[in-house]
């Protein structure tokens, strides 16, 4: 996939249109992306856009709870949402032949949805046992205090789902006035990829969506995080089966000229990214990989890079095995760190980052869904073509360029620690109720 | 959709050979992909396993690649890294599977490296005994999320403790903390051989291409003298598969500390994939607890009173009778009423077939999605695969939309009538305490 695959248009009322013709399959994947996320919540909000993209499932002028599966499905597509710091997307994936049906009920509810009250209040319930099914999961606990740690002013720290307090307690009018803020073709991208023309998916798009007019601009989200001048530290005790370590940093916004030198940075410490994430899979040859799982100090191993608009974290994170002792993990882990503070990689080891980023890269874009994917999450918070450059970003980035990248970003006035520790009895953990970040929350079971 | 157009994987697109060590290969080309997917199966599932060595074929599966006589685990793992390409083995009951991708400049090297894992594994102690140690941690995840714990649990209760259908495929602590790396070279002795091994290939290459390597590389491997023929695999499924419908109704509820929410599954034992009522039964499953959010179920349990973030079906079919479920989790509170809308969503389903509009829709979605599925080369290998495991033959994507049209109201009623009607269901809680919760 190249820059000069994508087509980019724009409507007059100002909704951002991106095309490809992908005509390996008759299919067509259509997404709409709209510039609203947690980060976009004020105090006492946390969760709303979240809870909006729920509400897109129920009502609108002419569609009831359920339709939109029904038609969807009912000729062969899939269809699902997902909301996250940043953005919230739409997306349906059908035969070709169907695409206008995709058109017209993301045309609707980006004008339409009406939040009946009985809807709003039986929502309620189903996001809080979102949450609570969330609950389960030691690193869901562990990573919603540590952010909290790591964004006292910022909304990134009070992640995507929300708290149980606001969800108790925000009203449909609250709901509702943040989708009219929010949700309108001016404030939104097109994405539309697979077996259809850039001409012909153009016109439809005209038809669909021409007619909506725009809303007036949303209000810049002008929140920064004043600078962390010291360590931070966070510890969760909670019931669980084993510690876990999660060493973050702050880390600059995507667009950053910097940004490509921590990815570099990244794939050496954990594996080349696959998806439009800052992280993929651990490899087995990747440095932490090698010095915790392979030396039997660890059971498994992960790290990835924020990808956001605003300032995000690098997180390196560690599963102990049961019973496993915390601090000669977090010495070693520190240990990695310091070793890309006193040495440059090898230019050999840059090329192979290089050799795997661009393999694993194409595999991974295979499905027209997956590109969209790309193209959608990159252009809400750098600009679509780096879903593009990305590879050759990457090879840009010199030995040195990393090294700099780790002496100046993950160092120790910048680092936010956090142990989950298990602890015996109910416990309580940390935290002001807020989610993993990048768990993104779904409309559906199958998210995150 | 217009059942004349053939579907683009059928018997004049698939190359089909078996070689002179007994190998099947399947070939699709996929000119139009920059890689290629490469999956199989095989024999070496937990159903060749003992009870007291549960996990052992997992374990073994998984150590393939952690040494061969060649190459040690580092170089095995940078032979495959440094070309950005994967490849994993793992158990399931009925069967081993492996997977891999690659540029599809690599393929040879990828054939070469499964070939390696499969035929020279040398299980050296150190590395058997840290991949014991991950098992170990994986397991104890396992004990501490409710839904992987109920579903566990579900399995021992609907089959009991006599088939490997009824434990874990990971095994349990107790009995993987026993397993040596001797164990494992016993086990990959006797359950790995070419005679059961199937494999796909898709993406960008030609079949006489694909088949040259496959021949180089999994093509000269020569079974152990004791290891299990496609005959001894078979017995060893149909011993699995001896397992009677519950008595009784069964219902556990587990507490695990900490948790906010109860997972349960309620279930029966369903269907096999050969099945005659297999096609009835995916489109009843659809009605009842897939369709948009759930289904019937979700529109009850979610949609209409609130109570779960998720609640389904899930209907497995397999060489051996696999569990029909529903599924849902919900405050503890809660769990009753969710117990009884699901319940009554069967009933309701089992008392009045489907109506016409409803049916038609799920033809429609069931023959509709094909293509999403197969448009990764991953997931066409898989459906290949599947195509040879249950004998559905090379054309069955082409049949499969005649077989699902045909599907009758009351043929879909009827599917779901025969597995659901029995009064001894089985039902698994898992979360907070239920008592504590009222």
């Amino acid at each position: 996939m190249g820059v000069d695959d994508v087509r980019e248009h724009g409507l007059a009322n100002g909704l951002a249109v991106l095309t490809r013709e992908v005509r390996t399959a008759p299919i067509v994947t259509f997404f709409v992306w709209y510039r609203v996320g947690a980060r976009n919540e004020p105090a006492g909000m946390s969760g709303a856009s979240h809870w909006v993209e729920h509400m897109m499932f129920k009502r609108t002028e002419r569609l009831a709870p359920g339709d939109i599966g029904r038609m969807v499905e009912g000729v062969g597509g899939t269809f699902n949402a997902f909301t996250y710091e940043d953005a919230t997307a739409y997306h349906e994936t059908l035969p070709v032949e169907h695409v206008d049906l995709a058109l017209a009920i993301e045309s609707d509810r980006m004008a339409n949805a009406v939040f009946d009250p009985g809807d709003v209040e039986s929502e309620r319930t189903v996001i809080i046992s979102e949450r609570e099914g969330n609950e389960a999961s030691p690193m869901f606990l562990l990573m919603e205090a540590l952010e909290a740690e790591a964004f006292r002013v910022h909304p990134y720290g009070h992640g995507v789902i929300g708290s149980k307090a606001d969800l108790r307690a925000m009203s449909r009018d609250d709901l509702f006035e943040h989708y009219r803020r929010y949700y309108g073709p001016n404030n939104a991208v097109v994405v539309m990829v697979g077996d259809i023309a850039a001409d012909d998916a153009l016109a439809r798009v005209e038809r669909s969506f021409g007619g909506l007019p725009a809303i007036e601009p949303p209000p810049p989200m002008a929140v920064r995080e004043p600078r962390q001048r010291a360590a931070r530290r966070v510890e969760v005790r909670h019931p669980g089966p084993f510690p876990m370590l999660a060493l973050c940093h702050h880390v600059p916004e995507r667009a950053h000229a910097d940004y490509a030198a921590l990815l570099v940075l990244n794939a050496l410490l954990s594996g080349p990214p696959s998806g439009p994430f800052g992280g993929g899979g651990t490899l087995h040859t990747s440095r932490l990989y090698r010095r915790f799982v392979a030396s039997g100090l660890a059971a498994a191993v992960h790290a990835d890079v924020g990808s956001n608009i605003d300032p995000a974290l690098h997180r390196i994170l560690v599963v102990l095995k049961p019973g496993g002792a915390p601090d000669p993990v977090e010495a070693a882990v520190l240990d990695e760190v310091r070793r890309l503070h006193d040495e440059a990689p090898g230019e050999d080891e840059l090329a192979r980052v290089i050799r795997q980023t661009r393999a694993k890269r194409a595999i991974a874009l295979e499905s027209v869904t997956a590109q969209a994917v790309q193209l959608g999450m990159l252009e809400m918070c750098a600009g679509w073509r780096r879903a593009l450059t990305l590879a050759d970003d990457m090879q840009r980035v010199t030995p040195a360029d990393v090294q700099r990248a780790a002496r100046t970003y993950l160092c120790e006035p910048q680092r936010v620690t956090g142990w989950f520790l298990p602890a015996a009895g109910p416990g309580a953990a940390a935290g002001n109720g807020a989610p993993a970040r990048r768990r993104a929350a779904g409309a559906r079971a199958v998210s995150g | 959709m217009s059942s004349a157009r053939r579907h683009p994987v059928n018997a004049a697109s698939v190359t089909r050979q078996v070689l002179p060590n007994g190998v099947t290969l399947l070939v699709y080309p996929n000119p139009a992909s920059p890689s290629v997917a490469v999956g199989g199966y095989h024999a070496a599932g937990s159903v060749l396993e003992t009870r007291g060595a549960a996990g052992l074929a997992s374990l073994t599966a998984e150590a393939l690649t952690r040494g061969t006589a060649g190459r040690t685990f580092l170089e095995f793992s940078q032979a495959l890294d440094n070309v950005g390409a994967s490849l994993s083995f793992h158990a399931l009951t009925e069967f081993a599977a492996l997977g891999g991708s690659a540029l599809a400049e690599d393929l040879g090297l990828l054939l070469d490296l499964m070939a390696d894992a499969l035929h020279n594994p040398t299980f050296p102690d150190e590395e058997v005994e840290r991949l014991r140690d991950q098992t170990l941690t994986a397991i104890a995840q396992v004990e501490d999320r409710p839904s992987a714990r109920a579903a566990r649990r579900f399995r021992e209760l609907l089959y009991g403790p006599d088939t490997p259908n009824g434990w874990p495929e990971e095994g349990y602590a107790r009995t993987v903390a026993r397993l040596t790396a001797g164990d494992l070279r016993d086990f990959h002795a006797r359950a790995y051989a070419p005679a059961t091994l199937t494999l796909a290939v898709v993406g960008a290459v030609d079949p006489e291409r694909a088949a040259e390597l496959a021949a180089a590389t999994v093509g000269t491997w020569n079974a152990a003298p004791a290891a299990v023929s496609r005959e001894g695999w078979g017995r060893a499924l149909r011993g699995a598969d001896g397992a009677s419908a519950p008595a009784e109704p069964q219902r556990d509820d587990l507490t695990i500390a900490g948790k906010t929410q109860t997972e349960f599954l309620l279930g029966w034992l369903g269907l096999r994939r050969a099945d005659p009522t297999y096609y009835a039964a995916i489109a009843a499953n659809f009605i009842l607890g897939q369709l948009g959010l759930g289904g019937r179920i979700g529109d009850n349990v979610r949609d209409t009173q609130g109570l779960a973030y998720h609640a389904s079906s899930y209907m497995d079919a397999g060489l051996t009778r696999q569990p029909w479920t529903l599924r849902a989790g919900v405050n503890p509170a809660n769990v009753d009423r969710a117990i009884a809308a699901c319940r009554h969503e069967v009933q309701r389903l089992m008392d009045t077939p489907p109506g016409a509009d409803e049916l038609q829709l799920t033809k429609r979605a069931l023959i509709g999605s094909l293509p999403l599925r197969l448009e990764r080369n991953s997931g066409v290998a898989r459906t290949l695969l599947g195509m040879e495991r249950h004998g559905l033959g090379l054309d069955y994507l082409d049949e499969f939309p005649a077989r699902v049209e045909s599907l009758t109201p009351e043929a879909v009623r009827q599917a779901l009538v025969t597995v659901m009607s029995s009064p001894n269901s089985t039902l698994v809680t898992a979360g907070p305490d239920l008592a504590a919760s009222g």
